[in-house]
């Protein structure tokens, strides 16, 4: 039954799983560091690039790997939006406020979307979401690879962003030392709205790669928050690169228990292992010992 | 008593005595309304102990309330008489309560928001199991005899709501709300400067657990059935954080105010406004927290206290020009 | 200055004190006093215009795909019956009225919603909720009041606690009786090759209620026809399962020629592309919650020829006459007219409502009253030609199981159709012939 061929399929699987989910755990890491904020709605961003995939790839035919670039653009946009509406009144501010406020804003986006779009599910399935790859008799889907790839790609671009421009060494300025990067003369104000653009645009990507895997429905958002936090949690908050391996490692253990365990509880365990983590180490799984959030 | 007033009291006194005479002359909706409304006020009460006073926030303490439904559920099964039922399970989730803070109070903020909440997400899936013999994603029915009527409900939750609004007035007014307060400014220096806070912070998560255990008793009695999405539901946890923060944390009357609001807000809108209105109810939820950021109690207390300091100072530059 | 507050503490801990008491003491008075029984009027008082009908709707949240149609079927099969005067009861017709409330998927707003419909607008009957925790939640109250109500979800437990005025239609565990028969039908039939035949079947249903009674159906369903037929992989997977490929990969090792998934609609399509992209072979795949939904459209040919069960199609060529007033039905006519009114294609979930409202219209003329306990003896005896079928109710106050129409469909590239049976005594049933084996 349990073959070393199926368990490493799930593992594989899991982790290109994982992957995805990384996106949006990576959004809020960013949030979270630059200005100290748990945005909750990052998932129902992620639900809403996931619909605009759905509507390009409906009505304008538009292959969903291309509308990626009409995608990332648009949310960019939206980002700033969110920022100036949403957020900004709420930096600096404690944590409950915080996050009634996001939820809130997520409620608002969910219930706009049950409203125009209805809760059916929805799909988007391109023609070559078909074929699976075969390595040595483990199959794996083409689209889970392709996605992966640009996940991790963007990951990367992130990376060398992050590193090589002006402005993302003001975000990292900014979130290793807030008073300081104002007396350099990095606008604070403009790095905090370039931060909330690059992780809505991230929760977009990534939900706009998800729903070519999953049925979407308005209150998906909940369930990829929900994961979000959990990845940021076991990568710790400090540590915005921790959420790679913390991402793939849910994906592997989410799959692979159940594999193990019948029923949902395999589904438990990954909430068991964020407690464990926030009791013991609470810089997270990867995280650096060093600054507390 | 520090800070206790006479017209406090008065007033307490009063509005208690209106409020346990009108139920002969109320209608069964009025009746069903303000007993959600006092079960809220109970549970925002209960919230508020732990984040108003002592500064955890508490995000998952709707485990509490399902863990409280489920044990009244299973003792009334056996046969238990129903307030020893009640009883018992609160004071079983107190109990859940302290064994589970025990380790999270290590935790600080965020992160002990976020334990409580993987606490609570959890209990959701374990109660959702078969092997536990309660009844998995089903649940348990409950065949409450329906002569009982609403009045005895009507007071059970009342009571939990005068008693919760009691205990927090007398906490806040003693030694033990200040070293609860003094936790939430700065638990270090509190630590140092004597405040045992693993011991007073395991008291008022007790407190909390048990008014909201309580909550969940009553709640299982009234509902006739209880399932895992129905003990452990998202909702519950959001509106115990509106109301508290509606209202205003840390003051005694603010959870009331945020009760009283957010009830009478949902009842508005869903009988009003058909389509959208959880789409209303956030945004106007949103819009006062950005223009009100203390609660609307605790905008009014902060504008009470700064009319007095202001003409505090108009005393004291009066006095020394 | 001790000593003042000393006294003043003692002063409120004393009236604390007395003021339990004396709520305690009224409390106990008034829970002594016998509790008002509802008022019944067996005649129907000449002022009264309609007959309400209160539901409580989800427009939002986890149960709201299925709350807009049922409340527009509602509205719907109401307006039908109100075109031709309404329902004759009590010597007159009475036009019905819906009054409905969203309840966002919560219990306790749905608690809330029931109460105010039932106690303070008077409504004569209720209509349910969808969704098997908020029906669950509710159904207590409708007993209080004593109520009559259909609720509209298809749960066997709402069954099993013997309410005896919630009425509903479907039951999960019947669905695979008739893919079962089938499949007993292919082992029977001398004319199939042997390789053809099912011997093996794997079933994978989540782990929660709506699965297990859709595994238990299985096994019943198999013992009753006695067929030769082994389930060699039985797995339950989590609600929130994203990625099903264990699980079919498990199915695939054991051998299984034929799956089971008892999965709602969005595992089952990530189960569908599953199986095509990891490239599992199975003889005929019977899928729940699946090739009736639109979404299952999206999937393209990997969605063919799936079975799944329908007590409805838009092609069933059943027709009627409602009430005294005969009103005259069909259900190509309804399904035409359903389209033009509200502009989306009306679909199972629909039906069950509208269902709904002819069977309570049609007990309540029989029962010439509004009381509910003559209206449910009315119900217990219903023979209603319905859009899907011959409506019996059985012991359990659900479609009794021997007219139920569970008619196992199968999916084609222009939509689902039924397959079989072929025919109902002398019906013809299928609309369309079987394709098997899948291509």
């Amino acid at each position: 039954m349990l073959t070393l061929q199926l368990v490493i399929q799930t593992i594989i699987c899991g982790m290109l799983l994982g992957g995805l989910y990384v996106l949006i755990a990576l959004g809020k890491s960013i949030v979270f560091n630059v200005m100290h904020v748990i945005n909750v709605a990052q998932g129902w961003m992620a639900m809403l690039g996931g619909y605009a995939t759905y509507w390009f790839f409906k009505i304008y035919q538009l292959d969903p790997l291309l509308s990626l670039f009409l995608i990332i653009p648009i949310f960019w946009f939206i980002g700033i939006c969110f920022h100036k509406i949403f957020l900004r009144p709420i930096i600096g501010r404690a944590l409950l406020p915080q996050l009634v406020i996001t939820f809130c804003a997520a409620l608002m986006i969910e219930s706009l979307a049950t409203f125009l779009w209805t809760a059916d599910y929805r799909l988007v399935y391109p023609s070559y979401a078909k074929i699976s790859l075969n390595f040595f008799g483990i199959k794996l889907p083409f689209l889970y690879v392709i996605n992966f790839a640009i996940g991790m790609m963007s990951i990367i671009i992130l990376h060398l962003f992050l590193t090589r421009t002006y402005l993302g060494n003001a975000i990292r300025a900014t979130a290793q030392n807030r008073e300081a990067a104002q007396i350099v003369g990095i606008n604070i104000e403009r790095v905090e709205t370039l931060a909330t653009s690059l992780s809505v645009a991230f929760a977009a990507l990534a939900g706009a790669l998800l729903s070519t895997s999953f049925a979407l429905t308005p209150s998906i958002g909940e369930s990829w928050t929900v994961k979000a936090i959990i990845i940021v949690t076991l990568a710790g908050f400090g540590n915005v690169y921790g959420v790679i391996p913390a991402g793939l490692l849910l994906g592997i253990i989410e799959l692979g228990l159940g594999l193990l365990i019948p029923g949902s509880i395999s589904y438990g365990v990954g909430l068991v292992l964020m407690l464990l983590v926030l009791l013991c180490r609470p810089y997270g799984l990867f995280g650096l010992r060093v600054r507390k959030a | 008593m520090i800070g206790l007033k006479v017209s406090h009291i008065v007033i307490f006194i009063v509005s208690i005595t209106i409020l346990s005479s009108i139920p002969i002359f109320l209608s069964e909706f009025t009746l069903h309304l303000l007993f959600i409304l006092f079960i809220y006020i109970t549970l925002a009460q209960a919230f508020n102990m732990l984040a108003g006073f002592c500064g955890y926030l508490s995000l998952g303490h709707v485990a509490y309330y399902g863990i409280g439904m489920y044990i009244t559920a299973v003792l009334v099964r056996f046969g238990q008489p129903l307030s020893i039922a009640c009883f018992c399970s609160a004071a079983s989730a107190g109990v859940f309560g302290l064994v589970v803070s025990l380790p999270l109070f290590r935790l600080r903020g965020a992160s002990f928001a976020l334990g409580t909440l993987a606490i609570s997400t959890f209990m959701h899936t374990l109660f959702s199991q078969e092997w536990l013999g309660l009844g998995g994603s089903a649940g348990l029915v409950l065949r409450i005899p329906y002569s009982y009527g609403k009045i005895p409900f009507y007071f059970a939750s009342f009571i939990a709501a005068v008693l919760v609004t009691l205990i927090t007035k007398l906490i806040r007014h003693s030694r033990f709300g200040l070293a609860l307060l003094s936790i939430r400014e700065d638990e270090d220096v509190a630590e140092v400067l004597g405040v045992k806070t693993l011991k007073e912070k395991l008291k008022i998560i007790w407190l909390s657990a048990f008014f909201t255990g309580l909550c969940g008793g009553i709640m299982a009695l009234y509902m006739g059935h209880i399932c895992p999405d129905n003990a452990f539901p998202l909702t519950i946890s959001l509106q115990m954080q509106f109301m508290s923060i509606l209202g205003g944390l840390g003051t005694v009357i603010g959870p009331i105010v945020g009760a009283v609001t957010l009830v009478g807000l949902d009842s508005l809108i869903t009988f009003t406004i058909r389509e959208l209105n959880t789409f209303f109810y956030a945004l106007i939820i949103l819009l006062t927290m950005i223009f009100m950021p203390d609660g609307i109690w605790g905008t009014f207390v902060e504008y009470r206290r700064k009319r007095v300091l202001k003409s505090n100072n108009h005393r004291k530059e009066g006095g020394s020009q | 200055m001790n000593k003042k507050a000393v006294t003043k503490f003692q002063a409120v801990v004393i009236t604390v004190i007395i003021v339990i008491a004396v709520i305690a003491g009224v409390a106990y008075y008034y829970g002594s006093l016998p509790a008002p029984t509802p008022t019944v009027t067996p005649t129907i008082p000449p002022e009264k215009a309609a007959i309400l009908i209160g539901a409580s709707v989800s427009q939002t949240g986890k149960w709201s795909a299925a709350g807009v149609q049922i409340r527009d079927s509602f509205i719907f099969a109401i307006n039908m019956i109100n075109a031709k005067g309404g329902v004759y009861v009590g010597g007159r017709y009475l036009p019905l009225l819906l009054i409905w409330y969203d309840d966002a998927s919560d219990a306790t707003k749905c608690i809330t919603n029931y109460e105010k419909l039932i106690t303070v607008d008077k409504v004569d009957f209720v209509m349910g909720p969808y969704g098997g925790a908020l029906n669950l939640a509710v159904l207590p109250t409708w007993e209080k009041y004593g109520k009559l109500g259909f609720f509209q979800a298809v749960g066997d437990e709402l069954y099993e606690y013997g309410y005896k005025y919630a009425f509903g239609l479907y039951k999960g565990s019947s669905y695979t009786v008739l893919f079962v028969r089938w499949m007993a039908d292919l082992l029977k039939d001398p004319a199939i090759p042997e390789h053809q035949k099912i011997r093996k079947i794997a079933s994978i249903c989540t782990d929660d209620t709506s699965g297990k009674y859709t595994y238990i159906g299985l096994e019943r369903a198999l013992a009753q026809t006695g067929a030769q037929i082994e389930i060699v992989c039985k797995e339950f997977i989590p609600l929130g399962a994203t990625d099903l490929s264990p699980y079919l990969l498990k199915a695939a090792a054991a051998g299984a020629e034929a799956l089971i998934l008892g999965t709602k609609i969005d595992q089952s399509i990530i189960a569908a592309r599953q199986i095509e992209s990891l490239g599992l072979k199975f003889k005929a795949i019977w899928c729940g919650g699946g090739p009736t939904y639109p979404a299952w459209a999206e999937l393209g040919p990997t969605g063919y020829y799936y079975f799944s069960v329908s007590w409805w199609t838009p092609r069933l060529k059943t027709q009627g006459t409602l009430l005294r007033s005969k009103i005259e039905w069909s259900n190509e006519k309804l399904v035409k007219d359903f389209k033009l009114t509200y502009g989306y294609d009306l679909d199972a979930r629909g039906i069950n409502a509208m269902i709904s409202i002819f069977a309570l219209a049609d007990a309540i003329e029989r029962a010439g009253t509004l009381e509910t306990e003559a209206v449910a003896m009315a119900l217990k005896e219903t023979k209603l030609m319905t859009p899907s079928g011959l409506l019996v109710f059985g012991p359990d106050n659900a479609w009794d199981d021997k007219y139920a129409p569970y008619y196992l469909v199968q999916y084609f590239p222009d939509g689902y159709y039924i397959v079989y049976p072929e025919k109902v005594d002398t019906t013809p049933i299928a609309e369309r012939p079987m394709i098997y084996p899948i291509p």
